[in-house]
């Protein structure tokens, strides 16, 4: 029980909880010794590869060299961390250790009017694009998927022991309700092996956790989220929305959406992802959609800012543990939206910031608005070539890089808009669009749900960036 | 008299066919090394009092001259070299502080030239500046933490005032006094048409000067010299400056006879008084008095202008400036042990501080870990030789670069070091008239702008190699840095890995 104890721990409590600790001493040199070296992903990842070596009457070696920096105070703060330079040294570099670059297909659907489909028609759709991927990794995010527990925060976990569920459960059941967990169905697919545990809880936050923490329902969910991935070894919550879910796995997109069985599941919209890393064993995590609270971006390109996107990021308290663009772009919308309260026009306008000469020759009004946002927001612009499809509660964002250096189509039929990175993506389940465009560089296609319009969010168009 | 033990350190070699006895590099050295023998018809020379300007070899028409250093040695000790005892002989005849000038000469190492820089390959394509938009543009000041909206829901611009360049290099101080007129007049235009900003340093601004005030950063150092509320508010930006790269912890000493005139009005003292800043600002012993200064000119100019505080790169340079980000000041400016000078102790600064590349690696990674790296943008100076300098100082978080050495190079100068001495042939370290009007301020200022033009090209190549088109993108980005040839420690405090990892 007291494992957990700290890790919402604010400068108020922060007296009391030393005090805690330091009359249950002995409690506390074991806690200490058994959670202070927490191992970086990277230890994480040498783990699973152990546990297999070991389980195949292999050596396991005798230990990995740890450097890590662990403050307790600070436990949801990601202070940088020093990763070990030297000692053992792996042939091949994992997820979360390197940058692996990668192309990319995806694909997004939505219904404006919210009617509900299955996640068939994304399989199809992603399916043409097959050479766009190299079968190390596919996933699909859904949304309104749970409506019978759509107050519910779904949290789909992976494990890889069971000490790792049972770790992360009890932290689970710390700090939430769980109303309900199951393992995620699954079909075996022939082309998709090595799988971990994969289960869902629907849960909500503990009210007096909740009120004692003084943070608000998200923020609450986003940091135990956090805390989860960085600290529990073996244990990786890769969705964690209400009424959304992702599915993700390593192999071809087409042979994930089969293994999820995403026939079962309706919802309104759907985004899905191929995956083309340069260089991977493949890690499950690793595969897009990548995703926090309602969040879930899949992306196809390789962005030149990177370092200077997480380094501002990891400012706020978010931990880039995958070095991937695609985790830095979704902790940027989530904090330019969620915590700046930017509409995602603005944010777009933020990532993909129009050219300052392009600034120049707006109204004075926006000029303010457009140089404000480049200024304040300055190392969260993107370069290099991106095409991203954003889900969020209610709807789809896809934009593109400022130059357009990635494809991206978009088209609309009655109530359903597509989005693609290639025409033929589309018009494999929607043959006859009612008009078919190449939105440019920087410029968002937003689509929201019509019962939404003028909603929590009234900035925005229901399709803009035409 | 006795002995002189001190021999010449350069030989002038003139080659006797080819000179015509011209006069020329007599009357255009100030040292007074070349006269005319009138016994034999020719030239000679005092090398003694050579310091190697290259003034008269620019200027000698027949290209009769040329400047060696002499190949006489002291017998051969790798602990007491010959510089060694040459300073001992001087402090032994003088019994004084050794001065010198422009930045140390010493073999530290020079961490740029131990960094790589990236480029695109394959999965991410390099962007061409001549085909497509490439942008340097960066703004100088604090960032809101927090958007505000009003009413209607509309965001509210406003922000702490900012410095807007258009390449993120400025110049950096250097008082007039230090330097000419002429020299600040050609600093002065080169910022206005480049769209960046010089410093006044610690002397005040010219009364000629206030027209460039746009792009001026008026200096407040420890003398106060020449501040007054007009001189606050000519220029757009306020620099406090708490210390000097090549002197950290002790002040200035501006000799009587250099306060010619217009100097002693400028700076708001007695004529042939000598100008002495102390080491430390009298009102500053901590960092609430900081603070206080730091509001008192922001009250001066009515919260317009962003206040730069500058400082030295010493020790704990990241906890001073994690203090001085929450002072309230803009900017932080810091200046590393290899910047220059016009008149240093020699042992100051050949010893004291640390290089720029790591105080600036610790301060922006220090600021990050503490979440208030948005606060304060951080301008870097001490020894910027070249745009690859100013990419890696990009990449490892500096918001822009302070040149000085290079702009002086640019207008003539050959980094002879004697600074100090007041008698700079190329019209740039003196006071002299004569000296002076060597230096011209239209052609200087176009060879400024020349430079800092070329090296934004150089910027922009690099930048689209590494599939940037934005600065912003580059600062901080530190994974564009391989280190090459540096140790574990050397690279930890980089930020950065090793080639080939
Ligand atoms: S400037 Fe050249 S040519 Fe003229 S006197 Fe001197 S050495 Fe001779
Ligand atoms: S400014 Fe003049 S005196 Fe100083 S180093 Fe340059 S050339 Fe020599």
């Amino acid at each position: 029980m007291l494992a957990y104890s700290n890790c919402i721990l604010h400068g108020a409590d922060a007296k009391i909880m030393l005090l805690t600790l330091l009359l249950l001493y002995v409690p506390l040199s074991t806690y200490l010794q058994k959670h202070l070296t927490i191992p970086s992903p990277r230890d994480k990842q040498m783990h699973f590869r152990y546990d297999k070596a070991y389980s195949i009457g292999q050596r396991r070696p005798s230990e990995v060299p740890r450097m890590r920096e662990v403050s307790v105070m600070g436990a949801f703060f990601s202070y940088p961390r020093r990763r070990p330079m030297n000692g053992y040294h792996q042939k091949t570099p994992l997820e979360g250790e390197v940058r692996i670059p990668s192309g990319c297909a995806i694909s997004g659907i939505i219904s404006r009017s919210g009617n509900r489909f299955s996640g068939r028609e994304a399989i199809s759709s992603i399916a043409v694009m097959h050479d766009r991927s190299n079968g190390l990794g596919g996933g699909f995010a859904g949304y309104g998927i749970y409506p019978e527990y759509a107050d519910f925060y779904a949290l789909h976990v992976f494990y890889y022991s069971s000490e790792a569920k049972r770790s992360c459960e009890e932290f689970l059941e710390e700090h939430f309700d769980l109303i309900n967990l199951s393992k995620i169905p699954t079909t075996k697919q022939h082309a998709i092996t090595d799988e971990p545990l994969i289960w869902r809880y629907f849960v909500t936050p503990l009210p007096t956790k909740l009120a004692s923490s003084q943070l608000d329902e998200k923020e609450y969910t986003s940091r135990c989220v956090i805390k989860v991935n960085k600290e529990i070894d073996g244990a990786y919550v890769f969705s964690s929305g209400k009424n959304m879910g992702v599915f993700k796995a390593v192999g071809y997109p087409e042979d994930v959406g089969e293994f999820y069985r995403l026939d079962d599941y309706e919802g309104y919209s759907w985004t899905v992802h191929g995956r083309y890393p340069t260089n991977t064993p493949g890690w499950w995590g690793g595969a897009h959609p990548f995703s926090l609270l309602d969040y879930s971006v899949v992306h196809n390109g390789e962005i030149s800012s990177y370092d200077a996107n997480r380094r501002f990021i990891e400012m706020f308290g978010y931990a880039c543990t995958l070095m991937t663009d695609t985790e830095v772009i979704t902790y940027m919308i989530d904090y330019l939206n969620r915590k700046q309260g930017l509409s995602f026009e603005e944010v777009a306008h933020v990532i993909a910031a129009p050219f300052w000469s392009t600034i120049e020759g707006k109204s004075q009004e926006e000029r303010e608005v457009y140089t404000y946002l480049r200024n304040t927001f300055a190392s969260m612009l993107i370069t290099g070539p991106f095409s991203i499809i954003l889900g969020f509660s209610g709807g789809l964002m896809a934009l593109n890089d400022r130059l357009k250096l990635r494809s991206l189509v978009a088209a609309e039929k009655d109530d359903r808009v597509y989005l693609a990175s290639e025409e033929a993506a589309i018009r494999v389940i929607c043959p006859e669009p009612d008009r078919l465009w190449y939105p440019s560089g920087g410029k968002p296609v937003i689509v929201t749900l019509d019962s939404q319009q003028g909603g929590q969010d009234g900035h925005q168009l229901p399709v803009s960036g035409l | 008299m006795g002995i002189n033990y001190l021999y010449p350190d350069f030989e002038v070699i003139r080659n006797q066919d080819r000179c015509i006895t011209c006069r020329v590099c007599e009357r255009q050295c100030a040292n007074e090394v070349h006269s005319f023998d009138e016994a034999t018809g020719r030239m000679k020379a005092d090398e003694s009092k050579c310091v190697n300007c290259h003034r008269c070899v620019s200027l000698c028409p027949t290209h009769a001259l040329k400047i060696v250093r002499t190949d006489h040695i002291f017998k051969e000790n790798a602990n007491w070299k010959g510089e060694v005892i040459q300073d001992i002989y001087r402090q032994a005849e003088s019994g004084g502080v050794l001065l010198a000038s422009m930045g140390t000469p010493k073999d530290y190492p020079v961490y740029w030239d131990k960094m790589l820089v990236n480029a695109s390959q394959v999965t991410n394509p390099s962007i061409d500046p001549l085909r497509e938009p490439m942008e340097t543009r960066t703004y100088l000041g604090q960032k809101a933490s927090a958007v505000t909206r009003d009413t209607n829901g509309r965001i509210i611009t406003k922000t702490a005032p900012q410095l807007k360049l258009e390449i993120p290099i400025m110049f950096s101080a250097m008082s007039y006094g230090s330097i000419s007129y002429n020299a600040h007049k050609s600093l002065a235009l080169a910022a206005q048409k480049l769209g960046i900003y010089y410093n006044t340093g610690e002397g005040g601004l010219h009364e000629d000067f206030y027209q460039y005030g746009k792009n001026t950063i008026v200096q407040v150092a420890s003398g106060r010299f020449g501040v007054h509320p007009g001189y606050l508010n000519a220029g757009a930006a306020i620099e406090i400056k708490m210390g000097q790269g090549a002197k950290p912890g002790i002040g200035g000493h501006l000799p009587g006879s250099k306060i010619g005139e217009d100097i002693s009005k400028t700076r708001m003292i007695p004529l042939h008084s000598d100008a002495i800043s102390p080491a430390p600002h009298h009102d500053i012993y901590s960092i609430e008095d900081l603070r206080q200064l730091v509001f008192a000119l922001k009250e001066a100019t009515a919260y317009t202008k962003p206040v730069i505080v500058k400082v030295a790169a010493v020790h704990n340079i990241s906890a001073i400036a994690s203090g001085i980000a929450r002072s309230g000041a803009d900017i932080i400016a810091i200046d590393g042990f290899r910047g220059g000078t016009g008149a240093a102790p020699a042992r100051t600064r050949d010893n004291v501080g640390i290089p720029i590349e790591l105080a600036l690696a610790s301060v922006d990674e220090r600021l990050r870990q503490e979440g208030i790296r948005g606060n304060v943008s951080l301008v870097v100076g001490g020894s910027i030789r070249s745009s690859s300098d100013v990419l890696k100082a990009v990449a490892l978080g500096a918001d822009a670069v302070y040149v000085a050495t290079s702009a002086l190079i640019a207008l003539g100068c050959h980094l002879c070091r004697t600074c100090h001495s007041g008698k700079c042939n190329w019209g740039i370290a003196t006071q002299n008239p004569e000296l002076v009007k060597r230096l011209n301020p239209e052609i200087g200022s176009e060879r400024l702008v020349n430079l800092i033009t070329a090296w934004n090209h150089e910027l922009k190549e690099m930048m689209g190699g590494m599939g940037i088109n934005s600065i912003e993108a580059l600062r901080g980005n530190r994974l564009m840095l391989r280190g090459i040839g540096l140790n574990e420690t050397e690279l930890q405090i980089l930020g950065i890995k090793h080639a080939g990892a």
